[in-house]
């Protein structure tokens, strides 16, 4: 079940910026505060939009990703100043290589539910709303290959029933007959995709797209929320921005591990990089009361 | 389930059995477990060293040494060759024999392959230091986080005396003093140059000071050109390990001379 988003009906420009600053922050800020508060406000956005499956996928691939990152660093890596003990290759294990390895695979993970949540707020059609003037070609092409992996999920489980029906199931059989079949597929599933793509590219050209002076339709208005939000949105980044570029959100690994964490500017930078994430969800908080509030008017 | 339907699922594995088996035993090392390719590796070199060795087989030993890193990895695949095989090519016998017997008496020129330790065979001493001294005088150029690392004087690790069993070397006695200093120490093995590279002692690493900075080591104020694991040591050695900002000219060993 899909609850409601008061995010997702903002205005593109806005779901564009948010996810822009956000992922932006998730991929460069190696601060622990930064890092728990952006995996742990990606984890609660996914939940809201995905549910379920956000959880399930969170425990099943995330999990041991974030798990295998977190031991594979300190194999590689032996920088540090804390030696824990010495690995059979004769190189140090040490502490600060496995904080960074754990950080490291947070912020894999962090990013990895952001780009979940914007796949699903971000859709193909803001996407080219937002960029179809700008870069037509550009924009055609990035909501294609977003578009592919789903439409190739679908042709294929389409494409295998109907293998099945005609008694040339992949799960049938010897091993090289199997493999015979699966290539088979493979193959139709490659030459239907290029056909897709050139039978896109074609069907948009024949419409005009791109074309100057062409209109497209769009039901976005640009609204007073928005413009607040996005004064709020450009505010939260510009500080936040400020203050990296000042060292109020640097973090060292190696060899010590050391960084900005009190003090009156670090904590604050924190908070509100907090509030930029939460962002969408304080406006689903705030939509959801005022709509009780509303019902228990009646 | 028949046979018919599966006889690959077994031939297969055999065939490629098979195939694997045969190219181990004509490689001709299986007996030995001497590893085929460092036979090919040697072989090769010894016949690069036969064809530049035969116009100029008075070659002087000074004149050898001049030449690169080549040169003196050949001298140590000739020297390894001599061990294994005697009998082969007899030709060049007379041009090895002048080697050892080079004018440097002090300093060896060639990399002895490292034998196995004899534990408690026989207890020798030697020095080492560790120095980042130059550090000190490229502070501008060295990584922000890493300014407490580098001591006041340079000295990571000031002279020290310790002991090792024969045959050890190089790498042998800087690991386990690292390891007894509670150091941190960071190297690399290769095993097709048999070497090991050490990219960081005292997490001061390798580029950390310019792109031209990283460790190099010196025994008896000489800087061998091969990797500190064959440099196998002998009693009363003083090991120095020094951080070079420069590819060695800071420290006495620029790159092309063979500083002695």
């Amino acid at each position: 079940m899909r609850t409601y988003d008061a995010f997702s009906g903002c205005h593109p420009l806005v779901n564009f910026l948010y996810f822009a600053l956000v992922l932006l922050f998730s991929m460069f800020l190696l601060h622990p505060v930064s890092l728990m508060i952006s995996l742990g406000c990606a984890f609660a956005y996914a939940r809201v939009l995905k549910g379920r499956k956000a959880v399930r996928f969170s425990l099943l691939y995330l999990l041991p990703l974030l798990l295998a990152a977190a031991v594979v660093n300190p194999a590689f890596n032996h920088a540090g100043v804390t030696i824990l003990t010495y690995l059979p290759s004769g190189n140090p294990l040490t502490l600060e290589s496995i904080l960074y390895g754990i950080g490291a695979a947070i912020m894999l993970a962090a990013v990895v539910l952001w780009f979940l949540c914007c796949t699903v707020v971000l859709t193909a059609d803001k996407f080219v709303y937002l960029f179809g003037r700008i870069m037509p070609v550009l924009s055609l092409l990035l909501s294609m290959t977003l578009r592919f992996l789903p439409k190739f999920k679908a042709q294929f489980a389409q494409v295998r029933e109907a293998q099945k029906c005609v008694g040339r199931d992949v799960e049938n059989g010897g091993l090289l007959r199997r493999m015979k079949i699966a290539v088979t597929l493979f193959s139709m599933m490659v030459t239907w995709s290029m056909e897709n793509a050139i039978e896109t590219a074609d069907s948009m050209k024949s419409r005009g797209y791109g074309l100057p002076g062409r209109t497209a339709f769009s039901i976005y208005r640009f609204e007073k929320r928005d413009r607040a939000l996005l004064l709020w949105l450009a505010a939260c980044g510009g500080y936040l921005l400020l203050g990296w570029a000042a060292g109020g959100l640097s973090w060292q690994y190696y060899p010590v591990v050391k960084g900005a964490l009190t003090g009156m500017f670090p904590v604050s930078l924190q908070v509100v990089y907090l509030l930029l994430c939460l962002t969408p969800l304080i406006l689903d908080a705030k939509e959801a009361r005022q709509w009780k509030h509303l019902q228990s008017n009646i | 389930m028949n046979w018919k339907e599966n006889k690959w699922k077994i031939l297969l594995p055999l065939l490629l059995a098979a195939v694997l088996a045969g190219a181990f035993f004509l490689g001709g090392t299986a007996a030995d477990g001497d590893g085929m390719p460092k036979q090919d590796f040697q072989s090769s070199q010894q016949e690069e060293l036969s064809a530049q060795d035969a116009p100029a087989p008075q070659q002087l030993p000074e004149e050898d040494a001049k030449s690169d890193e080549d040169g003196n990895k050949e001298d140590a695949a000739e020297g390894k060759q001599d061990q294994d095989s005697p009998a082969q090519k007899p030709q060049e016998r007379p041009d090895r024999k002048e080697k050892p017997a080079a004018p440097q008496t002090s300093k060896p020129s060639e990399p002895d392959q490292p034998q196995k330790p004899e534990n408690g065979k026989a207890e020798y001493t030697c020095t080492i230091s560790i120095s980042c001294a130059t550090i000190l005088n490229n502070m501008d150029s060295l990584d922000g986080g890493k300014k407490d690392l580098v001591p006041a004087d340079g000295w990571i690790l000031a002279p020290m005396k310790v002991s090792f069993s024969e045959g050890e070397s190089v790498f042998d006695v800087l690991r386990r003093t690292c390891m007894e200093q509670k150091l941190h120490m960071e190297f690399e093995d290769t095993p097709l140059y048999d070497s090991a590279y050490i990219e960081g002692i005292g997490n001061l690493y390798e580029f950390d000071c310019g792109a031209l900075s990283g460790w190099e080591y010196a025994v008896n104020d000489w800087f061998p050109n091969y990797g500190c694991s064959r440099y196998t040591l002998k009693d009363g050695d003083v090991i120095e390990w020094l951080y070079t900002c420069d590819l060695g000219a800071d420290i006495g060993a620029p790159v092309g001379s063979k500083a002695a």
